[in-house]
């Protein structure tokens, strides 16, 4: 089930609410855990094995060493039977046949694709249950007894399709014990409208532009319909993917949980380094803590943290997608955070102006690999972003998207944040967020159009 | 006041689950004009691939309360923020509707190899093949500005190289200020059927009736295909305008009239449909009792419904053959009959999207 469909939204958040309301205390999580397999079992019954298998590894794992705490041999063991077991499942289904196909290419083999479909929110999940045999390892947490509770975790039906990652420390506390008190209900309800109509109303409309310049193809476009494009899908990437984490975010609050930001506006940015800080921040710190970090860090000299740097990045570009133009677009921003690191940062501390020019074109060309999976393709999108051709088909889309362009750039910045404590601004807003939902419901009903961008990650 | 969002949420989510609930079953949808989904059948084979799920989320789409309402206020606010575009159709200017192309589907060039082996397979015979531009390459100036309408013309100078066309473009052209297409619907209007029809009749050597001639008539209150999908509600209705030749008999799908045009039509969902009574595989028209008959097969799609009683000034006889409803064997019809000309006229963007081209050669 997606969040940003009829069904979801006014049938199964209905019934999800009110069960959980009238559950009793000691039988929410059990609830949580019934709820949230049926959430992810809706359409993909089969699937739920691999639930059952990832939960089960890492329960078992987790207990192992909380058992075996003076035995480093098995607990270490234990440790390894986890992060084999999360990667294997994740490897078997999302990157199997990028590597047949790798192989077929290089060797001229015939080995067959399986032509799996990925299960939803794998990459999210097998991370995050990883990260939690982990964190038990070095003794950061202590291993869940309670089998519900720890599925309850894994299978929570907010964040499990498609973020935040959502780290086992970050929300123990509240899988133990949870307040809700109609203030936190409220803030939630005002995250979810506006995450829900961020993903119909901003991120599904201007999506119709890139498909539109994608259809034309490189070829018939002029350059400046090719940056417009990648405006376009930049905002629409942006609106998707963020709109999704407040839905998640708001949804857990509902609930009463708390979880981490995943966007800080990051198109504000002056440098990719500042960027990185502020888009997808859960999968950041993911990496950060259970890749960089172990692997030394920074804390190994300068050649050694650009290595390191290295192979974050080719690892978070090989996240994205089974595909070569997700690792390009990995080493791209490997090879701009590291020129950033070495030396580019001091300068654009200084010019404000070519910082935001740097930052702009930079992250519209990483898009523009982002998106465009076939090779051929992106290289000729790419020449045509350089080399000059004039046109006007570039008027036709302004006016059509115009307006939705503004509002997806107005969005893009704290604006409302500044704004929205103003007198006579807040309950403008109040209002505003109940007409968005109306408007959304619309779009919902009317939704021809209504792909999910990371629904297969 | 506090909180009010979240009481208001609640309460919209639980009036809408519960009404939505007791709203009565709705088997069609007279504004979307198709059969709506209803809810499946239990069926565990169906759960476990995934169509349960999938046939239920689509009849609690289509049967959720107020669907058309919510449709609407979707369209509206969709043209509120300045969009020209609605469900692939385009407002252009001074109202002109058209269908968003942006690429040619790959299905024409499948076709264009069909034509060529069914010209080969009847070259003894006389053939003229017409593929009609639309609207969008005769009058270009209607578009929104700057919109990369795909190029008919430069693909039928493309295929002209190929296969042997009758390329009737410039004649549009010339004429192109006269409202040779309707704005609201995919067809010509009788003036551009007739455009198609001087310039035949000049290729054929016939001689060429004047349109007033035909005593066209019009009927108002017109709003075609373009129309009902794009949901613009403010574009204005326009008129029709009709002729009705005498013929002895038009035959068609068992039924026998007197006309060529079915007046009824002209009242329901698709007064098009008033030329030749709509589409059928094969009809039989007998226009004059002649000693030495001249004889015409048109083979078509629907813009030659207004085209074909004008070739009643021509022709004694003639026979229409529709390929998308028509399954008999074309190549044994040509073996047993013999016509003076053989025309196959259809509409750029029809041919392109048509999948039963390949029937020429059977």
């Amino acid at each position: 089930m997606v969040f940003s469909s009829l069904i979801f939204v006014l049938k199964f958040l209905p019934i999800a609410l009110f069960l959980m309301w009238i559950t009793p205390k000691s039988y929410k999580n059990a609830m949580l855990l019934l709820l949230s397999l049926v959430f992810y079992t809706w359409g993909e019954v089969r699937y739920v094995i691999i639930m059952f298998v990832s939960i089960a590894i890492d329960y078992t794992c987790s207990n192992g060493i909380e058992n075996h705490r003076d035995d480093p041999k098995k607990t270490k063991m234990y440790l390894l039977l986890s992060v084999f077991g999360n990667l294997s499942i994740l490897f078997f289904f999302k990157y199997t046949d990028f590597a047949i196909t790798l192989i077929n290419g290089a060797f001229h083999t015939q080995i067959p694709l399986l032509n799996l479909t990925l299960p939803l929110g794998i990459s999210f999940y097998t991370f995050q249950t990883m990260s939690y045999t982990i964190d038990v390892y070095r003794g950061h947490l202590k291993a869940d007894r309670n089998l519900i509770d720890f599925g309850a975790f894994v299978c929570l039906f907010p964040q499990l399709i498609a973020g935040p990652i959502v780290t086992y420390g970050q929300i123990a506390k509240e899988l133990k014990k949870r307040v809700i008190t109609l203030d936190k209900f409220s803030e939630g309800v005002r995250i979810f409208i506006v995450g829900l109509s961020s993903k119909l109303l901003l991120a599904n409309s201007i999506g119709l532009l890139w498909d539109d310049v994608l259809t034309l193809g490189p070829t018939r476009i002029s350059t400046p319909l090719a940056w417009l494009g990648l405006v376009a899908f930049g905002f629409q990437i942006y609106f998707d993917f963020s709109g999704y984490s407040l839905m998640a975010i708001g949804m857990g609050k509902m609930l009463g949980f708390e979880f981490p930001d995943n966007f800080n506006y990051p198109y504000i940015s002056l440098s990719m380094t500042e960027f990185w800080k502020r888009w997808h921040m859960t999968l950041g710190s993911w990496f950060r803590e259970y890749v960089y970090i172990p692997l030394g860090g920074n804390r190994k000299g300068l050649a050694r943290q650009i290595f390191n740097l290295l192979i974050v990045w080719f690892l978070t570009g090989l996240w994205h997608g089974a595909s070569i133009n997700f690792i390009l677009w990995g080493i791209y921003f490997f090879v701009l955070l590291a020129s950033e690191k070495l030396f580019l940062l001091k300068t654009l501390a200084q010019h404000k102006v070519i910082a935001r020019a740097y930052f702009i074109i930079g992250i519209l060309v990483g898009w523009s690999i982002f998106a465009i999976t076939d090779l051929h393709v992106l290289s000729l999108y790419i020449s045509r972003l350089f080399v000059f051709k004039s046109g006007i088909d570039w008027i036709y889309f302004t006016s059509n998207y115009g307006v939705i362009l503004l509002a997806c750039g107005l969005f893009s910045t704290p604006f409302i944040a500044k704004i929205k404590d103003i007198k006579l601004v807040a309950p403008v807003l109040k209002l505003s967020t109940a007409l968005l939902f109306i408007i959304s419901i619309a779009y919902l009903v009317d939704s021809t159009y209504n792909p999910f961008l990371y629904f297969r990650f | 006041m506090k909180n009010i969002t979240s009481k208001a949420f609640i309460a919209l989510l639980a009036v809408l689950f519960i009404s939505d609930n007791l709203d009565p079953h709705r088997a069609f949808s007279e504004y979307e004009k198709r059969v709506l989904a209803s809810i499946p059948k239990w069926d565990l084979d169906a759960l476990i691939d995934g169509s349960l799920t999938l046939d239920l989320e689509s009849a609690i789409n289509d049967q959720f309360i107020g669907r058309d309402l919510w449709i609407q206020l979707k369209a509206k606010l969709e043209s509120s923020l300045g969009k020209v575009e609605n469900n692939g159709i385009l407002l252009g200017k001074q109202g002109v509707l058209f269908e968003k192309r942006l690429t040619l589907n790959p299905q024409a060039l499948d076709n264009v190899k069909y034509i060529k082996e069914f010209l080969e397979m009847v070259s003894d015979l006389k053939v003229t093949t017409v593929l009609v531009p639309n609207k969008e390459a005769i009058n270009p100036e209607h578009l929104p500005t700057g919109f990369p309408m795909l190029d008919q013309l430069e693909l039928l100078n493309e295929w002209k190289k190929n296969i042997s066309l009758l390329d009737i473009s410039d004649e549009l052209k010339a004429q192109s200020s006269q409202d040779l297409y309707y704005k609201t619907d995919h067809h010509w209007t009788l003036k551009g059927a007739y455009v198609a029809y001087e310039t035949l009749m000049k290729a054929w050597g016939y001689e060429v009736k004047s349109f007033e001639s035909f005593s066209p008539y019009t009927v108002e209150g017109f709003l075609g295909t373009y129309y009902n999908r794009s949901r613009f509600d403010f574009i204005k209705a326009e008129s029709l305008a009709i002729i009705n030749p005498d013929i002895i008999s038009y035959e068609t799908d068992g039924k026998t009239y007197t006309s060529l045009i079915n007046t009824e039509a002209l009242k329901g969902n698709d007064p098009y449909g008033t030329f030749l009574y709509g589409n059928h595989g094969y009809g039989h028209i007998v226009v004059k009792n002649v000693v030495s008959p001249r004889r015409l097969l048109v083979i078509k799609d629907s813009y030659a419904n207004s085209l074909i009683p004008m070739m009643t000034s021509a022709f004694d006889e003639i026979d229409v053959i529709d390929l998308r409803q028509y399954n008999g064997s074309l190549q044994a019809l040509l073996k047993q009959q013999t016509y003076d000309q053989i025309l196959l006229l259809q509409s750029f963007n029809q041919f392109s999207d048509e999948i039963n081209e390949a029937k020429l050669r059977y």
